[in-house]
């Protein structure tokens, strides 16, 4: 069985997306994603935590060695920067939770640790908030949650994003207003309760 | 918050945006008079945007660089293990995450090892108190030897602070993949192991939780052999009651391992994630253990092409990995790792069964779809290697066949057994695939092996009867039993001639006798059965379970004939063996049950099958678990029950169930579903749905009459179906040929004197009536009735039905005197049969009502009258009311 040339596969995939077909971009998905958490796992592993380390670079550098080319219309760049901020989104929530995971191995028992971290500074805690705030914004309003996808994952700019969506600038600015009032009152209200389980 | 209210709340927030500080306040206070909540939300807004979060000024990678450098401080650190936690006394620390902490600890009352999980961070969020809750509610849910049980709950004070923990089983045991590496992998200890686990994970479904992380680490097996599951950290529940709590694991997140990931899974599709995509992680599961490989190859894979291998590529095959296992295993665990969950097993109930099957040496089961789902990927895909094919071979054979398959791999002549295999296998490497739709291929192949299996195989015969004996009975399974017949009679003729070999005589006589009765041909098959039932007795050395197929065969020709009482005695012979042989709870007797209970009601005994049947049923359900197609059966069975009793609002959702389910199963075209489909109609025109029950008639008479031969008696019952039902819509011209119709083809595959016939003349007879023939009408009605006097046990509804249609033909000529005790005793057997208040037994009141009233006994005459009114009253109303909802 003859494997498919990823470059060819994301062409394709993109000119669907264009088209319309919104299937394909959750084809794109898991492309993209791996090549990202690839390419973010060997910055780290090389470079240490730098602060040159940009989402936006990552993202460029994870276009050029998927699809290859620079020649692709803009547009099919954009729908490329949606699919990366998406991943980009799920790297970093999937990292925060592996990296709480309980290290494994070497009991006999396994048990789950399902959690996260929630100490101190409570970082992780505070990027799975925003990931579960921003599922919810997302029902109630998927543009501003896409837009802030783009800019917070994805680490484009107003007007990268505004192109992305096919908007002004000054539209995707106040929706983004709105959209970061919103969210920093999820983040304080989770900082503020903490149920107990009650005792049996 | 609604999506409404928000757009609501970014309108006026852009509008405040625009303004100065003064007049921001000014506009807010004149909203706050108006709507208290949606100013307190706005000058939230409005403070939250002069300072947002710092977090959304960065990006997120920024983060995650802040975040690798820092290490969580929490309680419950190294250095500082406690002696003691609640009443719990801590051994050893056995895990420990980022949230949460598990020791190995003794409780003294009552005196148990238990895990104890706490969450250990000095602040847990509200998420991690949240997964932490969910975990102890699925976990307290459960009750399964296979899964690890909780057993408290609670908070406990540590430090200057309560911790929330629980306290689970421990479980001494090792991974099962090492586990079973220990033991080489020996076979039968592997399929046990996974039918246990098939179990445990049925039980998690059946309680609404999916756990969507099975992977062999969270599987332990003790020093007894037993299997045990950890872990619902990630579990989801079904139930809609979940839906309002934040779905904790939302869609785009890839947790879990990848390996055991299913594509619906890894595309992060929740909505098609279910039951099912725990199935797929078992079949992973059951790989691994066979032959300790994954599979998907995934080493020097990178993520993205694991999940595309996983996505896209075909699994490899179990036999390429260095052991080889049975075709039976090949397809089982094919169809737990299929693509596509439709074309999965539909639970892991089914899974499980399929693998005690296998152990226990039945026929495995599988469905025609998937049949054809394969055979569609092989057409799609051009490139396929012969090995492959000769797979698809067995699970085509193995899916339509299981007995013959059976046969083949238990037959001493292996030689054979891989001839006949060849020769079907070549079958498929013929198919042309630019031409081949997949449609067809399964019918198409088994023509193709018809046609050529006597000039390829002319010197042997040997295997031709073979092939044509397997053949046989995968066109018996398609429903196409003409075909069947003619391969059947085929192979027995060889056997007859030149082996004289008395095991395949036997059986194949069997296969054949069914078939004939499949076609309607009855009175050969009931000299053909009763001469095997004969062998069998005279046999030296006795095969009781042979013999109980013979005498239900016979059985089943008996009652087909309407000589129920003779298919009765057969039945409980049959059962009797079969009980002893198998005990009380095997399969094969609730079969044998649901067909005792079939013949009772076909005797006009409406009481005793009704315990019969929910026994079978019981003893499916335990056995084969919920979603079996014997036990769709079993509730189509229990519906006729319901249906000859008259309740017919209970009996139509399982007519209903059960047309679709066999839809599901036989495709849908298959003369089983034109049964169902008649069924439904005979249940819908009995509750006055003319409509619906024409139309559904029609249909079974279409696709009865393009599966079946011109005399088949199933096509005079559709006939008849559609003229009662015309006949009732007040189209008596039309009804009267289909009718007539219908007694020519009854009377010449069943005689005269069949029951069946008789019926079909009561019709004919009221058809005639209406028309206003009624000399013709009362030779033919009275002549129906007297055959069922005669046929059938007194008390008989259709007796009853007959009865009134000579009353009523009596009642036009004027001989209201001579109707009268017809009428009588017509209601009399109404009500002692059917439930109170259903429709037959309103019309019979009404009749017998109006025809004292005209014998001017007024008196006696209108209570009935008066009752029938109530009935039909009651009984409009519902139907009302659902047109209404329609």
């Amino acid at each position: 069985m003859s494997s498919v040339n990823p470059s060819d596969f994301i062409t394709k995939m993109l000119t669907r997306i264009n088209a319309g077909d919104k299937t394909a971009a959750s084809q794109l998905l898991p492309l993209v994603y791996g090549e990202l958490r690839a390419l973010a796992q060997n910055y780290l592993r090389e470079h240490g935590p730098t602060p040159t380390l940009q989402a936006t670079a990552l993202v460029h550098e994870a276009y050029i060695r998927l699809v290859g080319r620079t020649d692709v219309v803009w547009e099919g760049r954009a729908h490329f920067f949606a699919v990366s901020a998406r991943a980009m989104r799920q790297i970093l929530v999937d990292y925060a939770r592996a990296r709480q995971t309980a290290k494994r191995g070497g009991s006999r028992v396994r048990i789950t640790t399902m959690g996260f971290a929630a100490c101190e500074p409570p970082r992780d805690i505070v990027l799975l908030d925003l990931h579960e705030a921003l599922t919810r914004l997302a029902a109630m309003d998927p543009r501003q949650s896409q837009i802030v996808e783009l800019r917070f994952f994805g680490g484009l700019k107003m007007e990268e994003v505004a192109r992305v969506l096919g908007l002004s600038k000054s539209t995707v600015e106040r929706e983004w207003r709105m959209a970061r009032a919103w969210l920093t009152s999820q983040l304080e209200r989770n900082d503020d309760d903490s149920p107990s389980i009650p005792a049996h | 918050m609604t999506p409404h209210r928000y757009q609501r709340i970014k309108c006026v927030f852009s509008e405040l945006c625009e303004l100065s500080h003064e007049q921001q306040v000014v506009r807010l206070r004149e909203l706050r008079s108006q709507d208290v909540e949606l100013a307190d939300e706005l000058s939230q807004l409005l403070a939250n945007d002069a300072s947002p979060s710092e977090l959304l000024s960065g990006s997120a990678l920024s983060l995650v660089v802040e975040i690798s450098n820092t290490k969580g401080k929490g309680i419950l650190e190294e250095s500082s293990i406690p002696e003691r936690i609640g009443h719990y006394k801590i051994i050893r620390k056995i895990a420990e995450g980022g949230m949460a902490i598990v020791f190995e600890a003794e409780q003294e009352n009552p005196h148990r090892r238990v895990a104890l999980k706490l969450i250990r961070s000095a602040l847990p969020s509200s998420q991690a108190i949240r997964r932490f809750r969910q975990e102890v509610q699925v976990l307290g849910r459960l009750q399964h030897p296979g899964i690890a049980r909780i057993y408290e709950a609670g908070s406990v004070p540590l430090g200057h602070q309560t911790v929330p923990f629980f306290a689970m089983e421990y479980i001494d045991g090792v991974e099962i993949t090492d586990y079973v590496s220990s033991n080489g992998r020996d076979l039968p200890t592997v399929l046990s192991l996974v039918s246990k686990l098939c179990q445990a994970v049925q039980h998690a479904h059946q309680c609404g939780i999916i756990h969507r992380d099975l992977k062999p680490g969270n599987i332990l097996v003790n020093e007894s052999g037993r299997p045990t599951i950890l872990d619902f950290g990630i579990a989801r529940e079904l139930s809609p009651s979940s839906r309002n709590e934040r779905d904790c694991t939302q869609a785009g997140q890839l947790v879990g391992t990848i390996s055991y990931m299913s594509p619906e899974q890894i595309n992060g599709d929740p909505q098609r994630m279910n039951t099912r995509s725990d199935v797929y992680a078992l079949g992973v599961v059951l790989f691994e253990l066979l032959t300790g490989k994954l599979p998907h190859d995934l080493t020097h894979h990178s993520l993205t092409e694991s999940a595309r291998a996983i996505c896209e590529r075909q699994p490899r095959n179990l036999n390429s990995c260095e052991r080889r296992f049975p075709g039976d295993l090949e397809r089982i665990v094919s169809k737990a790792l299929a693509k596509d969950p439709a074309h999965r097993y539909a639970s892991a109930a089914a899974l499980g069964d399929d693998v005690d099957r296998f152990l226990a040496n039945q026929p495995i089961m599988a469905r025609p779809p998937s049949t054809l789902y394969y055979l569609r990927k092989v057409v799609a895909r051009h490139t396929v290697s012969a090995t492959l094919l000769g797979l698809l071979f067995l699970v085509l054979i193995g899916a339509s066949a299981g007995m013959s398959f059976m046969y083949v791999r238990a037959s001493a002549d292996a030689h054979a057994a891989n001839q006949t295999s060849r020769f079907l296998q070549q079958m498929f490497i013929s198919i042309d695939p630019e031409r081949a739709s997949y449609t067809v291929p399964v019918r198409d192949i088994l023509d193709k092996a018809a046609q050529r299996v006597g000039a390829e195989l002319d010197d042997q015969p040997d295997i031709a009867a073979q092939v044509r004996e397997t053949l046989g009975i995968t066109y018996r399974k398609l429903g196409l039993y003409e075909k069947a017949e003619e391969q059947l009679r085929a192979a027995l003729q060889f056997h007859e001639n030149s082996t004289k070999d008395p095991k395949r005589i036997s059986s194949i006589t069997l296969h054949l006798g069914n078939v004939l009765i499949d076609n309607g041909n009855f009175v050969e098959a009931k000299s053909m059965l009763a001469a095997a039932v004969q062998v069998h007795r005279k046999q030296s050395i006795p095969s009781p379970l042979e013999q109980a197929d013979a005498l239900s065969s016979l059985a089943r020709a008996q009652m087909n004939l309407g000589y129920s009482m003779d298919a009765e005695r057969l039945y409980r012979q049959a059962l009797a063996i079969r009980e002893k042989t198998l005990g009380p709870l095997h399969p094969n007797v609730a079969e044998t049950l649901n067909w005792l209970a079939i013949t009772l009601l076909q005797q006009g005994d409406f009481e005793l099958p009704e315990p019969l049947l929910r026994r079978a049923l019981s003893i499916r359900r335990d056995s084969l678990g919920p979603a079996h197609p014997d036990v769709a059966k079993s509730l189509n069975s229990l519906a006729m029950l319901l249906y000859e009793r008259g309740d017919y609002a209970e009996a139509k959702p399982l007519y209903q169930e059960g047309l679709e389910a066999s839809r599901q199963v036989f495709g849908p075209d298959h003369p089983h579903v034109a049964t169902l489909m008649s069924n439904l109609g005979r249940l819908l025109f009995a509750g006055g749905d003319l409509q619906a029950a024409e139309q559904l008639h029609r249909s079974a008479l279409k696709m009865r009459r393009s599966l079946l031969h011109q005399w088949h008696p199933d096509i005079a019952s559709s006939l008849l179906n559609l003229a009662a039902v015309l006949h009732e819509e007040g189209y008596a011209d039309k009804a009267e040929p289909l009718a007539y119709e219908s007694l020519l083809v009854f009377r010449h595959t069943l005689g005269s004197e069949h029951p069946e016939v008789a019926m079909a003349m009561d019709t004919y007879a009221q058809i005639l009536v209406e028309q206003g023939k009624l000399d013709a009408a009362s030779t033919i009605g009275n002549k129906g009735l007297e055959i069922l006097r005669r046929r059938l046990p007194a008390g008989h509804p259709a007796l009853a039905y007959a009865l009134q249609t000579v009353a009523s033909i009596d009642c036009r000529k004027g001989n209201n005197e001579s109707a009268l005790p017809l009428l009588r005793e017509s209601l009399g057997i109404l009500r002692a049969k059917l439930t109170q208040g259903s429709y037959q037994t309103a019309k019979a009141e009404l009749a017998l009502g109006e025809c004292l009233q005209r014998l001017g006994n007024d008196q006696e005459a209108l209570p009935f009258i008066a009752s029938a009114h109530a009935t039909l009253q009651q009984l409009e109303k519902p139907q009302a009311e659902s047109k209404k909802n329609n």
